[in-house]
């Protein structure tokens, strides 16, 4: 008796626990962006559907200055970011929802369609263009190398050689180091998750010197100077860093609404306005 | 859907991924040595009849169980060293100290698991039959003599199982050194599969590694049980 009741009190607790979980999966599969009328397959585009929805969702990796949430006023702020919200303003989108995600993830969030679009000052090569469809150029930002304050001996690339620098995965400049990691002119690699991480990195000597957006490190050292780094300058940057955002190959309506949007943003001056606002010039602009 | 390319990826990533795979298994070496000594130490300490040592102890393995690995580990690699360097400032105003991740990652591995080890060995010194040490110490056996000669050997046998299934784990957790970028599986794999977008080639054959190594793993802990019970 006290086995088999045992066994029951077993099998009724985890069919209980399945039912939970199948229940679970079945209420979010009712979310209206699943409903079937609505698959792009068969006739409303995403655009329409984000119009319908009157929010745009933004894929980012939080990197200031770009496109990230300002902690103290909780916005969506940035150079990406200003330029996207106008975009969606000038289409009749009401919202635009930032969704945080590693930046190696961004387009791989972006096939999973757990965003719309992606804005976080991604650079446009042929790798990326298999797995998703670029914009036309927002604007052109190249490479910086980051340095210890009192480090007098990194003038540039070529002075790397015994020196450890540190990459964010998912980026250009990280290959670029593992490429000259293995020629023999760096030293060591170290890989890390975030501009914040390799920062903190540089500031307790975890590395020599860090190799990753001008403009990030621009900003981060005017709005940090307890930070015991300094940006190489005069520096010959490496990339001419073409930066665009990213939409799913499937998304054209999207694409050329935004395309359309951008091209005029750039001919009224509010590109240049914003790239200037964050310590960017017209060396910056972009055909 | 693109369609899957695995020899590429088998091409490029494996050879990296056989220096990891070095990584991965010296670290274990280590951080386990390291593991079976504190495990040792603290589950004596635990057991001795000074009352001070033991709170102390229980406050020490209570933290360490009671912090997620990961937690242990960012700790080791970016703040201790920090304090440290802190520390020695007050002598030496330019000291500053930095762990590597290597370093980091035997001492965080090394001490979670030791004090996870520490419990099976107290448990397994406490399921040896009183009757042994009260034997010993009637044949004129000093406590000491007794448990280092008497009782820890057969309660090795008794620790066995555990223990090798905290070393099989342990190859899993090298995973978390990812995150204080030690060059391990996961972190080459993710930079990997992050430049060339191969994500399901890349991550099945990280898989596969994993495999590779816990499998004999298991297999030699299997033989050395069974080994070891072939004097009871």
């Amino acid at each position: 008796m006290k086995k088999s009741f045992k066994l029951a009190l077993v099998a009724i607790l985890s069919s209980v626990l399945l039912t939970a979980c199948g229940g679970g999966q079945a209420s979010t599969g009712n979310t209206p962006e699943q409903t079937p009328a609505q698959t792009p397959a068969e006739g409303k585009g995403t655009l329409e559907r984000i119009k319908e929805k009157g929010v745009l969702t933004v894929l980012t990796s939080n990197d200031a200055p770009f496109s990230y949430i300002d902690t103290k006023t909780n916005e969506f702020t940035g150079i990406d970011a200003e330029i996207i919200k106008e975009i969606a303003k000038r289409l009749g989108i009401e919202k635009v929802e930032p969704k945080v995600t590693k930046f190696e993830n961004l387009l791989l969030d972006l096939n999973n369609k757990n965003g719309d679009i992606v804005a976080d000052a991604m650079w446009v090569k042929p790798e990326r263009e298999k797995v998703a469809t670029f914009t036309d150029l927002w604007y052109q930002q190249s490479d910086g190398l980051v340095v210890q304050k009192d480090d007098n001996s990194i003038k540039g690339l070529d002075d790397l050689k015994d020196k450890v620098v540190g990459g964010q995965k998912g980026t250009t400049f990280l290959e670029l180091l593992n490429q000259m990691k293995a020629e023999g002119k760096v030293k060591d690699v170290k890989v890390f998750g975030s501009q914040a991480e390799l920062l903190l990195a540089l500031n307790t000597k975890k590395i020599d010197a860090v190799l990753t957006d001008m403009a990030v490190t621009a900003y981060t050292i005017k709005n940090d100077p307890t930070l015991n780094v300094k940006m190489v300058t005069p520096y010959q940057p490496h990339f001419p860093g073409p930066t665009a955002a990213a939409v799913r190959k499937e998304d054209t309506d999207l694409l050329e609404a935004v395309n359309a949007e951008l091209k005029k943003l750039k001919e009224e001056g509010f590109i240049l306005e914003v790239l200037k606002k964050y310590g960017l010039s017209e060396d910056n602009m972009a055909e | 859907m693109s369609r899957l390319d695995f020899q590429t990826a088998f091409e490029e990533l494996t050879p990296l991924l056989l220096d990891s795979l070095w990584v991965v298994v010296t670290l274990v070496i280590f951080s386990f040595a390291l593991a079976l000594v504190i495990g040792m130490l603290i589950a004596l300490g635990r057991l001795s009849k000074n009352k001070f040592l033991n709170g102390i102890l229980v406050v020490f393995l209570e933290t360490v169980r009671g912090t997620p690995l990961l937690v242990q580990l960012l700790y080791v690699y970016y703040v201790m060293p920090e304090i440290i360097s802190m520390i020695g400032q007050i002598w030496d105003p330019t000291y500053h100290v930095n762990f590597s991740a290597y370093t980091a990652s035997i001492l965080g591995l090394g001490v979670n698991y030791g004090c996870y080890l520490s419990e099976v060995f107290r448990s397994s010194i406490q399921s040896i039959d009183k009757g042994q040490m009260e034997a010993a110490l009637a044949l004129g056996y000093t406590s000491r003599k007794a448990m280092w000669h008497i009782i820890i050997p057969q309660s090795l046998q008794v620790a066995l199982p555990p223990t090798g299934n905290y070393f099989t784990a342990m190859v899993k957790d090298t995973s978390l050194c990812a995150f204080v970028t030690l060059g391990e599986i996961i972190l080459t794999t993710q930079s990997y599969a992050s430049q060339t977008f191969l994500t399901i080639e890349s991550y099945t054959i990280a898989a596969l590694v994993y495999l590779v190594i816990s499998l004999p793993l298991s297999q030699f802990v299997r033989v050395l049980e069974r080994r070891s019970r072939r004097h009871v």
